[in-house]
């Protein structure tokens, strides 16, 4: 193999441990500072008692240690250290049949996942405003557009009904008070409240 | 034993109740339809009802919610022996002797003997945990709070120790559940943990919309990132169900004895799942069955043994559920919730507060076994057309019953912000296989952990020895410590078998 090869090689490697080690990084990362936040919590214990940063801090410790453990194994021994495994995973290697999770690989389609995180913070920060009924119901027929499924007249009677019927069985059988929104949009809420006879 | 029968018989007179046979009834048929969808798992389905309950009473909100559980446990076998899609984690043992069985052209068969290995593991466990619950909750009676602390910390060391994938992620996912019940006011000392100066937090993080965020719309992200790929069904022939012959089933009976017990004690010890008594039964039926060197070939042996386990479980679990207010699952964790939204701490105290309830629970389990047999045999058809229904469609409506549901426990926007937060972090666990179940208990228990060990310390003047002094306590810690120390062995034992191989063959 070339020098030039060689090098390629060993940088996939780092790059392969890196990705597997950022998780417990920014986990790592995290616990650091609530640690950080936990010693600041202000507090008076009479006579020597424990205070109430001690059990958050004994669980960070442990978070730290583990996460420094992870790190420390990718870094020095990368995949050859196997992972420590709990025990359904021992039995599932030990059972002497296929595991069922033998499936082709299945094809992602990243885009369709960033769509749908917007679509469900838009929905939140909307719902206050569109009110219940309006929001919910571009949801829906977004939320079903996006996940490929392209029988029109099916989303939007699905859609509908669905917004209406969850309108009713949680404002009228349940009594949960959804959010109406605000003028203009409220006056949907309003009437379609009258209609279905909700107060 | 006489008054245990009375209370029994009693619980059964509450189950034929309107409402709550009403209850029962819907459980059974959505506990089957979510067991059956392969978008929806039988947590997410149980997490997915708990709004529906808020305005029930807690008899039938209960009801309905163990029901759910029971059926969930039994519907995924009909599109694993039929389709070959477990519609649970539970059901993948199936795939090898329940679709090879229907392969041979016996699906009937196949089916009929897992609707007898449900209904023996349902009634059998139910009637043991019966029997056990009563004696279990006066022992628990001598509790203290070193015992206490002790046991959740057993809960949530087996759960981390049982699990399938990496134990170091199952660690982390627990730690991070723990500091999710820490943030709030401290229950000790009122003092503010972890708020960020955002009032909402001072009330702390409603485990409820962490269960919903990273169960629900979590696994709903992760779908939606292979673009719902529902698998094409083939079109079925004639789907029936045929019984096994009383000489087939006499021929079983050590399987299903075995599984059985199994179970049961895989439902008692919290962590140890209806997925892993499952697996573990067929594995040792690989071991000690007649016919072991048969299983995978489609044997009666190979479908009763996970099926029976799997459906024990759910007795089992309800045995530290109801006894120590301790859940062992995600179900279960999921069922505590609606007993303290309604205002109810399971535990001993339960047994002299309002008995009627227990033997209620356990009289409906009974009924639910029977009635989801009873619609396994009737409704198969119709329940397996629920496959054919667009999985973009049915996620979308998952979703806006993870945000209503959330939403209905406190009525505040700020709860539909943490399902969309907990529901990134669920992807993100998915994605980087941490499981979810030991954050989801570590968010319930971490509260009670914390209370009890603080009260020990307090009582017993910072003496940590005290969780390894007491009788009780001892024991458990040493239960921790072999629930810890089982996986290093195992992982040890490996390593060295793995480096030794080549020296020894080579």
């Amino acid at each position: 193999m070339t020098a030039g090869g060689t090098a390629m090689k060993e940088a996939n490697l780092i790059a392969a441990r890196m990705h597997r080690i950022l998780p417990y990084v920014i986990v790592l990362a995290i616990v650091s500072y609530l640690y950080f936040l936990a010693g600041k919590i202000d507090f008076v214990a009479p006579g020597g008692r424990i205070g109430p940063n001690f059990w958050p801090k004994v669980i960070l410790v442990l978070a730290m240690l583990t996460c420094a453990y992870e790190i420390a194994k990718n870094l020095f021994f990368g995949k050859a250290e196997g992972d420590l495994e709990g025990v359904l995973g021992s039995v599932l290697k030990e059972v002497p049949m296929e595991t069922g999770t033998d499936a082709p690989h299945q094809k992602t389609y990243p885009h369709l996942l960033w769509t749908g995180i917007v679509m469900t913070i838009a929905y939140v920060v909307l719902i206050d405003q569109l009110g219940f009924f309006l929001c919910t119901l571009g949801y829906l027929a977004a939320f079903m557009w996006v996940g490929r499924y392209r029988r029109a007249d099916v989303i939007l009677a699905s859609s509908v009904i669905g917004s209406l019927a969850f309108m009713f069985m949680f404002m009228k059988v349940v009594y949960v008070s959804l959010p109406l929104g605000v003028e203009p949009f409220s006056q949907v809420s309003f009437l379609l409240m009258r209609l279905m006879g909700i107060r | 034993m006489l008054d245990i029968l009375q209370q029994l018989g009693g619980g059964f007179v509450s189950v034929f109740q309107p409402v709550n046979l009403i209850a029962l009834v819907v459980g059974l048929v959505a506990g089957m339809v979510v067991a059956v969808l392969p978008g929806l798992t039988l947590v997410m389905g149980v997490v997915l009802a708990l709004p529906f309950t808020y305005a029930m009473p807690i008899m039938p909100a209960i009801i309905l919610l163990t029901a759910m559980y029971i059926s969930g446990t039994y519907g995924g076998a009909f599109t694993s022996i039929l389709f070959r899609i477990p519609g649970e984690p539970l059901d993948v043992p199936l795939l090898w002797d329940g679709y090879a069985m229907a392969h041979k052209g016996q699906p009937a068969k196949a089916l009929g003997w897992t609707l007898f290995a449900a209904l023996t593991g349902g009634i059998v466990s139910t009637l043991a945990a019966v029997a056990l619950v009563h004696p279990f909750a006066t022992f628990a009676l001598k509790f203290d709070s070193p015992e206490y602390f002790t046991i959740i910390l057993f809960g949530l060391t087996s759960i981390v120790a049982l699990g399938g994938g990496s134990i170091i992620n199952a660690f982390i996912s627990l730690f991070l559940g723990l500091m999710i019940a820490c943030v709030g006011v401290d229950a000790i000392y009122g003092v503010e943990r972890f708020t960020f100066g955002v009032p909402m937090l001072a009330d702390g993080i409603e485990y409820l919309t962490v269960m919903v965020g990273a169960y629900g719309l979590g696994e709903v992200l992760v779908r939606l990132e292979t673009g719902f790929q529902t698998p094409q069904l083939e079109a079925g022939g004639r789907v029936g169900t045929e019984f096994p012959t009383l000489r087939e089933v006499w021929d079983v009976k050590p399987t299903l004895a075995r599984s059985t017990v199994l179970g049961i004690i895989m439902g008692i010890i919290p962590g140890a799942g209806a997925t892993i008594a499952s697996f573990v039964s067929y594995g040792v039926e690989s071991q000690y069955c007649k016919r072991r060197k048969e299983l995978g070939s489609g044997i009666a042996e190979g479908i009763v043994a996970p099926q029976t386990a799997s459906t024990a479980t759910v007795a089992g679990h309800l045995v530290p559920l109801l006894t120590l207010g301790i859940p062992g699952s995600g179900a279960t964790a999921v069922i505590l919730g609606a007993f303290l939204l309604h205002g109810v701490q399971p535990g001993p105290q339960l047994f002299t507060k309002d008995p009627a309830l227990v033997y209620a629970i356990f009289a409906s389990l009974l009924a639910g076994v029977i009635g989801m047999c009873l619609m396994g045999y009737f409704a198969i058809k119709l329940l397996i057309k629920v496959l054919y229904l667009p999985e973009a469609v049915t996620s979308a409506f998952v979703v806006l019953f993870c945000f209503i549901g959330a939403f209905s426990a406190r009525n505040n926007v700020t709860d539909l912000w943490m399902i969309a937060i907990f529901g990134i972090v669920g992807y993100l666990f998915e994605k980087y296989k941490f499981p979810i179940a030991p954050m989801v208990l570590g968010c319930i228990l971490g509260t009670q952990a914390e209370t009890s060990f603080m009260t020990s310390m307090i009582s017993y003047q910072n003496d940590w020895t005290i969780f390894f002094t007491r009788p009780i306590s001892g024991t458990v810690m040493v239960l921790v410590i072999v629930a810890l120390a089982y996986p290093l062995y195992r992982h040890w034992r490996q390593e060295y078998r793995r480096r030794r191989a080549p020296l020894t063959t080579g």
